[in-house]
């Protein structure tokens, strides 16, 4: 838009205008208030108490809801050779010992995710909530925290292994299973 | 005005979306000033700023799993704002809010009404259109995204919008 001479003191005064002023008081307590009340987040007590897989989850949450690949399609043939479930579980992975750490972890996981994505391998993935319950002999170990999953498309065990191997959570101390999914 | 999402809007996201309350006081932090000056300049109301600016954040939070990176996190709130603020304006006055309405008299003499007296004494939808493009830095085409109007409209109503500021800053009543 081609501007008028007698715009410029105008638009010099409106461009100097403060953009921002600090937050009101009050308001930072009342959004969280409501926040809370939907569920939309969590207090910092309640937050410290759930185990402390933070880049895995935030990085299984980011992946369920396609924020990093854009909504990923399933691949392109409608039926691919063999699936197979890559099972997620816990095992000795630590918790990021800083932000900048588990900005690293979130990093790699998409990373990985993305790639499968692009490739069109990944057929499906979530991750999984925190609580279990067991049903069965109350003698029964404790079961493995299983944390998410991931199902890739491909034609060989091996292939499922291999991605399997490139997937960050390994490297990290947690336990990857990988299992042929045998029905349709 | 828009940039692409930095990866310190992602980390943020990610903590965001896992409920992360410390997440959640920074993006507030970082982003609350702005956006209530912004929704009062857009609604010449302070408190109807910060309820907008409350639903905002809300309406935010309930989407995130659906926010794509093609813009910044803070360019997706303002997004969100002005939509809130256009919900308020309809709730006051229900007619279009991009009317060419006749404004009311400046409250005091040319040389007592200031720069952001003006803006507020504008039409709803002039006072959009130049917020947005002349404050803000929105393209014709941004703006038109966000009103669901054409470029071209927005245009026009920026040029009408700074006549009636020229006028109002020298002492004309229109």
């Amino acid at each position: 838009m081609k501007e008028r001479e007698d715009d410029a003191p105008l638009l010099a005064a409106l461009s100097a205008l403060p953009r921002e002023e600090a937050p009101p008081a009050g308001l930072e307590e009342r959004v969280l208030d409501a926040l809370r009340a939907e569920g939309l987040v969590r207090s910092r007590a309640a937050r410290r108490a759930l185990p402390a897989f933070l880049a895995l989850a935030a990085a299984l949450i980011l992946f369920a809801a396609g924020l990093f690949v854009g909504r990923w399609q399933r691949p392109a043939q409608s039926s691919p050779p063999s699936r197979y479930v890559l099972l997620l579980y816990r095992g000795e992975m630590k918790p990021p010992a800083s932000a900048e750490e588990e900005a690293v972890f979130v990093r790699e996981y998409t990373n990985w995710m993305r790639q499968q994505a692009a490739s069109g391998l990944l057929v499906d993935g979530e991750k999984l909530g925190d609580a279990s319950r067991l049903v069965g002999p109350t003698e029964a170990p404790d079961a493995p925290d299983l944390l998410g999953y991931f199902i890739v498309g491909v034609s060989t065990f091996d292939e499922a292994e291999a991605i399997a191997r490139a997937h960050p959570h390994a490297r990290h101390g947690g336990l990857v299973v990988v299992k042929e999914i045998v029905s349709r | 005005m828009r940039a692409v999402s930095s990866g310190p809007d992602e980390v943020l996201v990610a903590r965001l979306l896992r409920g992360d309350e410390d997440a959640f006081r920074t993006l507030f932090r970082a982003q609350a000033g702005r956006l209530v000056l912004l929704g009062q300049r857009l609604l010449a109301d302070r408190a109807e700023a910060e309820d907008a600016v409350q639903e905002t954040f809300l309406r935010a939070l309930r989407q995130l799993p659906g926010f794509r990176r093609e813009a910044a996190l803070s360019t997706w709130l303002s997004g969100i704002l002005v939509n809130c603020c256009r919900e308020a304006l309809r709730r006051r006055r229900p007619v279009d809010a991009l009317s060419d309405e006749l404004p009311g008299p400046p409250r005091e003499g040319a040389g007592g009404v200031d720069l952001e007296r003006a803006l507020r004494e504008l039409p709803d939808g002039f006072r959009e259109v130049l917020v947005l493009h002349d404050v803000e830095g929105y393209t014709h085409e941004e703006i038109g995204a966000l009103l669901g109007i054409e470029p071209g409209t927005a245009r026009g109503q920026l040029s009408r919008a700074r006549a009636r500021m020229r006028e109002r800053l020298s002492g004309g009543t229109s």
